[in-house]
């Protein structure tokens, strides 16, 4: 179990190390490059845990699909120069966002402290099969199918809430 | 010695060697890919370079090789030199997932040829395949849009990046069809593992390209745009963009580019073969001879690919993607819910049942698009459609 | 009427002259000369007077007679298409007066003005965009007149160094002040540089503008396009032309007639011979003198065989920048069986100076007839394959159909001629209206499209292949014995076996290769149907041995203008399509 330590540690400093360079980078498209770094991390991680289809999907939908999106609009917008004029824009989030991280921080310690994580039964042997697509796509079929409709239907609702006002301009 | 090593050991030399099979694909298809269009053309093509010009890749690599890296000067210094590289480490990876053969046996120990197969040793040893292995090839696949987006960005040059642009908004829009054409076969065979698709058209007796021909097509057409082939090469359309996202690039760098792209055509090639044409099964089941079954199966692909760009004209870019968006998605998505619908209810006669509905639908299809043709260049036409008053000849109404 | 000068008041009574002799004699050429204040109105009159409708600019060119009193002589030629009226109107113009613009009454009145003004420094008032158009717009004096300095750019030797270095020096001074547009502002005189301006307000407005060209492997040679987008969509276009100036026609005028048809092959560089029996023909009607029908059906077959050649190349490379590259070669290699042809006659592949002033060069050589035969038999499958390849393919309907809609109207405004104005519905043929050479002999029919787009284009060129196949053939089959030129050996150059036994023909030998022929003082143009479209040469005799004034109407200059017309609305894809269908040859355009 060491090796798994060790792959863990280094992947965690990977992950935290390329998550600060996306809030410190100055170029916008290297932000989002160290992003995808940052996913490829938490995919790494996933693999570890034995989640092979929770890795891939997250490598195939958030780094290989919307990531580059994202790159997309930053190449296009050419936001080098963009950022200064929305720092002018929204002078209250410079305040604002401090403090909101400052609660979410408080929260995560909260919830750390209240004992939850000590419900958490000792890892046994996994399932056969365990994180293959199968059993995935067993619960999310079964147990979780209310959740999953749901978020279909919400994104189905943003994609065409969004169409629509992109529509909307001549 | 211990089993694991073993497992490592024999792991390691089967991806050497497929992996040095692949490598030599690329000079081959360039080979291939320039003799066939060469005879299209009535030409000769590469004839002094070795026998019949078999060495032209190797000298053309050589004097890339030879040639001078040129960063431009207003060009990233970081990003520049590492799009290539981020093209081309996804496209070699992609191929670990596909079988391209059989299960081996070597006494105690049997194994599939498929880098991330099935493995079993003495004791209960047992190492599966890959689950989901198509997912992980869909998601590498997906990754080489960076290499273009990064490469049409870091040149810093208009062509460049509008080139970069198009293709990546090409390869983005062209996943999605190309996904879900690759579901039907996937319910076929009620797997997501390439080794169990194959297996699955030996068990039904029939390869999936009957039942699923519709899928078959979506899949071909969205392939060739993943890849951005002829006739949706648009982001190297030479005539409209110089070079598109590698304008600026040289040397070796460009030669990435240019492996990158074969690579990406022998393994959507291979996706096509194991999920449409039966994989590595033909005849017997002699597992050394799979591999040359799998090979020839390709190879007919691969041919494929040049014959199109030989034959047809480059469509415009809007028209790739009304393609994609409006005509192979919701086709592709038809055709899967047909599928589904299939294989719950008459579960026994699905192959007939789908056979049908894909000659059905591909008949639609047809007629459809042929239809639109007529209609939308019509309504363009703004004298309206009518007869030409071409002089009556047989030639005229061809 | 040809001597009398048209003034204002003498404007009513010239149209009902025009007007009643159009009745009697249709067809036939009517002359006139008119004060330059009279032109606009003139002309207004001419195009707008419903029974005369002379709608179709063919061309405005100048004549320097540095002499004379009035130095320049303008010369306007129009016709009414269909009825096929052609009428001249000349005009002289002291220095430094100013003429009227016609830009009002025909639209491709625009760069042929701009042409007059570049080459003869003649300004027209009220033109929009009055800026150089063929020569570089630092150069300094009018090409054209008879006192610009010709020649001597002087060579860099070690001896003069420094003369040269301060010559460079001062070009690089005058390069400095070019925009980014490459306009370079002409001092105060000349100010509104209207296609700059255009531009520059397109990009204030926010628009994207997009150079393509001259160094872009779609604009067939060195053609420049600027392109204003609003994101891919074409909102307007300007272009630059005059990279490919290469000054054939000044040259001219230093060379013996023979001699300067040599030089006619290099303007319309696919279609050689169709030049020399243009220009051939423009000697010829000046000396006055008639080629034998067994010449004329010669000249016939090469034209059409030119024809098929040109628009090979043509849909080579329409098909190529569509990304057909297949078609291309297939092209090329059909072309290669022409060139052969011309080789065998020749020697030559390309400029050939083969059809020549009172005949051809020489009798067709021994196999000529087999391989023109080979080649009528070889292309017509292969013109079915082009079809098969292309004509029902969906992709290629989808990239030519509705591209590059162009009205009728609009292209007689524009001055657009050949298969493009065919395409547009309107059967005007060079070679029906004005039958030159032998061409009343043949039978032949001219296609004609009706959606006036880049595929119907497509289909009139693929349909005139096979008719010129048709007059080829025919043209082989009835080929007449006799001479194949004429017999004037003051003209002609006698036959070598003569030069042996006759002292005469050994003094006509030499005088025609040294001073040439003397042909009598006039003028001539004759019009011809090239690959593109109404081409034909005026030429000006002052009577000594080499031409006064040459000057070549070319169709792609015209139709060029009425590209930005075609695109408007398109992507900048279609761009590629529409250049494809206005088929220029850019060594025409800027001549």
């Amino acid at each position: 179990m060491i090796a798994e330590l060790v792959i863990f540690i280094i992947l965690g400093i990977v992950a935290v190390s390329s998550a600060f360079a996306v809030i410190l980078s100055k170029n916008p498209v290297y932000a989002v490059l160290f992003l995808v770094i940052n996913f490829f991390a938490l995919a790494m991680l996933y693999l570890v845990l034995s989640a092979q289809f929770v890795a891939f999907i997250q490598i195939l939908v958030y780094a290989g699909a919307i990531m580059v999106l994202f790159l997309f609009v930053v190449m296009l917008l050419n936001l080098t120069g963009a950022i200064e004029s929305l720092q002018d824009k929204l002078p209250a989030q410079r305040w604002l966002a401090p403090a909101l991280g400052m609660v979410l921080l408080v929260e995560i310690a909260v919830v750390f402290l209240s004992g939850f994580f000590a419900q958490v039964p000792e890892a046994s042997e996994l399932p056969e099969g365990f994180g293959t697509s199968a059993p995935v796509g067993m619960l999310l079929f079964s147990r979780y199918v209310l959740p999953f409709e749901v978020t279909s239907a919400v994104l189905l609702i943003a994609m065409v809430g969004s169409i629509v006002l992109a529509k909307r301009r001549p | 010695m211990p089993e694991i090593v073993i497992f490592l050991l024999i792991k390691l030399v089967m991806t050497i060697v497929i992996f040095a099979l692949w490598m030599t694909m690329v000079p081959f298809m360039i080979w291939l890919e320039r003799k066939v269009i060469a005879d299209i053309q009535i030409r000769i093509g590469p004839n002094r370079v070795g026998p019949f010009g078999l060495l032209q890749p190797i000298a053309d690599a050589l004097k890339l090789i030879m040639k001078e890296d040129i960063t431009p000067a207003k060009a990233d210094k970081l990003i520049y030199p590492i799009a290539p590289a981020l093209l081309m480490v996804p496209a070699l990876l992609a191929i670990a997932v596909i079988p391209i053969g059989g299960m081996v046996t070597i006494g105690e120990r049997s194994f599939t040829l498929q880098i991330m197969g099935e493995y079993r040793g003495p004791n209960g040893f047992f190492v599966p395949e890959l689950d989901a292995g198509i997912l992980l090839s869909l998601a590498l696949s997906s990754l080489g849009v960076y290499g273009v987006v990064l490469a049409g960005w870091s040149s810093a040059n208009k062509y460049s990046l509008l080139g970069g642009m198009r293709s990546s908004a090409q390869m983005l829009s062209y996943e999605l069809p190309l996904g879900v054409a690759l579901v039907g076969p996937l319910l076929l065979a009620s797997s997501l593992r390439l080794n169990e698709v194959v297996n699955a058209q030996s068990n039904f007796g029939i390869w999936f390209i009957i039942p699923q021909f519709v899928g078959f097509i979506i899949f071909l057409m969205s392939g060739t745009a993943e890849v951005n082939r002829a006739p949706f090469d648009l982001p190297e359309a030479e005539q409209e963009l110089i070079g598109g996202y590698h304008t600026e690039y040289s040397s070796f760098r460009f030669a990435m580019f240019f492996m990158a792209e074969y690579l990406n055509m022998v393994t959507i090639s291979a996706l096509a073969v194991t999920f449409f044409l039966g994989g590595y099964r033909l005849f017997t089941d002699i597992v050394w001879l799979q591999p040359i079954w799998f090979a020839l199966k390709l190879m007919l692909f691969l041919y494929l690919f040049v014959w199109i760009r030989g034959t047809w004209p480059r469509v415009r870019y809007d028209q790739l993607m009304a393609l994609g968006w409006k005509v192979s998605l919701p086709l592709a998505l038809v055709n899967l819910a047909i599928t589904a619908i299939v294989l719950a209810y008459v579960p026994k006669r699905a192959v007939l049942v789908l056979t049908i509905t894909s000659i059905v639908l591909i008949t639609i299809a047809y007629y459809g698009s042929s239809y639109n043709i007529r209609r939308s260049t019509d309504m363009t036409a703004r004298s309206g459609y009518a007869r030409r008053h071409l002089p009556e000849s047989e030639e005229t109404r061809i | 009427m040809a001597n009398t000068l048209v003034t204002k008041d003498l404007i009513p009574q010239t149209i009902q002259d025009i007007a009643q002799k159009a009745q009697t004699l249709e067809g036939k050429e009517i002359h006139l000369r008119a004060e330059k204040e009279a032109i606009l109105h003139l002309c207004q009159a001419l195009r707008n007077d419903s029974g005369l409708n002379y709608n179709f600019l063919s061309d405005i060119t100048a004549v320097d007679y540095y002499t004379a009193e009035s130095r320049f002589e303008l010369v306007y030629r129009m016709y009414s298409i269909p009825e096929g009226r052609r009428l001249w109107i000349k005009v002289p113009v002291g220095i430094d007066q100013e003429v009227d613009t016609v830009t009002s009454v025909w639209k491709n009145a625009d760069w042929m003005e701009r042409e007059v003004f570049d080459m003869f420094g003649i300004r027209f008032s009220g033109h929009p965009d009055l800026r150089r158009i063929l020569m570089p717009a630092n150069w300094i004096g009018h090409p054209l007149r008879k006192d610009h300095p010709i020649g001597s750019e002087e060579v860099q030797f070690t001896v003069n160094t420094g003369d040269i270095t301060s010559q460079i020096e001062f070009l690089n001074s005058r390069f400095e002040g070019m925009d980014f547009f490459g306009y370079v502002e002409r001092g105060s005189e000349l100010n509104t540089l209207y296609g700059a301006e255009k531009m520059k307000k397109y990009e204030e407005e926010g628009k994207i503008i997009l150079n393509m060209g001259p160094q872009h492997p779609s604009t067939h040679g060195v053609l420049r396009v600027i392109l204003a987008l609003e994101g891919e969509t074409i909102v307007d276009a300007d272009l630059d032309i005059g990279y490919l100036h290469t000054g054939i026609e000044k040259q001219a005028e230093q060379l013996i007639y023979q001699q300067a048809l040599t030089l006619t092959d290099r303007m319309d560089y696919v279609s050689p011979l169709m030049n020399n029996l243009g220009y051939s023909m423009s000697v010829e009607k000046i000396l006055g003198v008639e080629v034998p029908p067994r010449g004329q059906y010669l000249r016939v077959l090469l034209a059409e065989l030119t024809r098929i050649g040109s628009h090979l190349v043509w849909l080579g490379t329409h098909a190529l920048e569509i990304g057909a590259v297949t078609v291309f070669l297939y092209c090329f290699q059909d072309r290669e069986l022409l060139l052969d042809i011309f080789e065998l006659l020749s020697g030559q592949r390309m400029m050939t100076s083969w059809i020549n002033i009172g005949g051809l060069r020489d009798d067709i050589p021994e196999g000529f007839t087999h391989a023109v035969k080979n080649f009528l038999e070889v292309f017509p499958p292969r013109l079915k394959e082009y079809h098969t390849l292309l004509t029902n393919n969906p992709i290629w309907l989808k990239r030519t159909k509705g591209i590059g809609y162009l009205s009728l109207e609009d292209a007689l405004d524009y001055g657009v001629s050949g298969p493009i104005l065919r395409a547009a519905g309107m059967e005007f043929d060079v070679r029906k209206t004005w039958p030159y050479s032998a061409y009343s002999d043949f039978e032949f029919d001219i296609p004609t499209g009706e959606n006036s787009d880049v595929y119907d284009r497509y289909l009139v060129r693929m349909e005139e292949m096979r008719q010129s196949l048709r007059i080829a053939e025919q043209a082989l089959a009835k080929l007449p014995e006799g001479d194949y030129r004429i017999e004037d050996y003051k003209i002609v150059l006698p036959p070598r076996q003569r030069l042996d036994v006759s002292m005469e023909s050994l003094i006509h030998h030499f005088l025609v290769a040294t001073q040439g022929f003397l042909p009598p003082k006039g003028d001539a143009y004759v019009s011809y149907e090239g690959p593109r479209g109404e081409t034909g040469y005026y030429i000006v005799s002052d009577g000594s041995g080499k031409p006064y004034r040459m000057h070549m109407r070319s169709p792609s200059f015209s139709a060029l203008q009425s590209m930005p017309l075609m695109v408007r609305g398109h992507y900048v894809s279609d761009v590629i399509s529409v250049l494809g269908s206005v088929d220029m040859i850019m060594g025409e355009v800027d001549r």
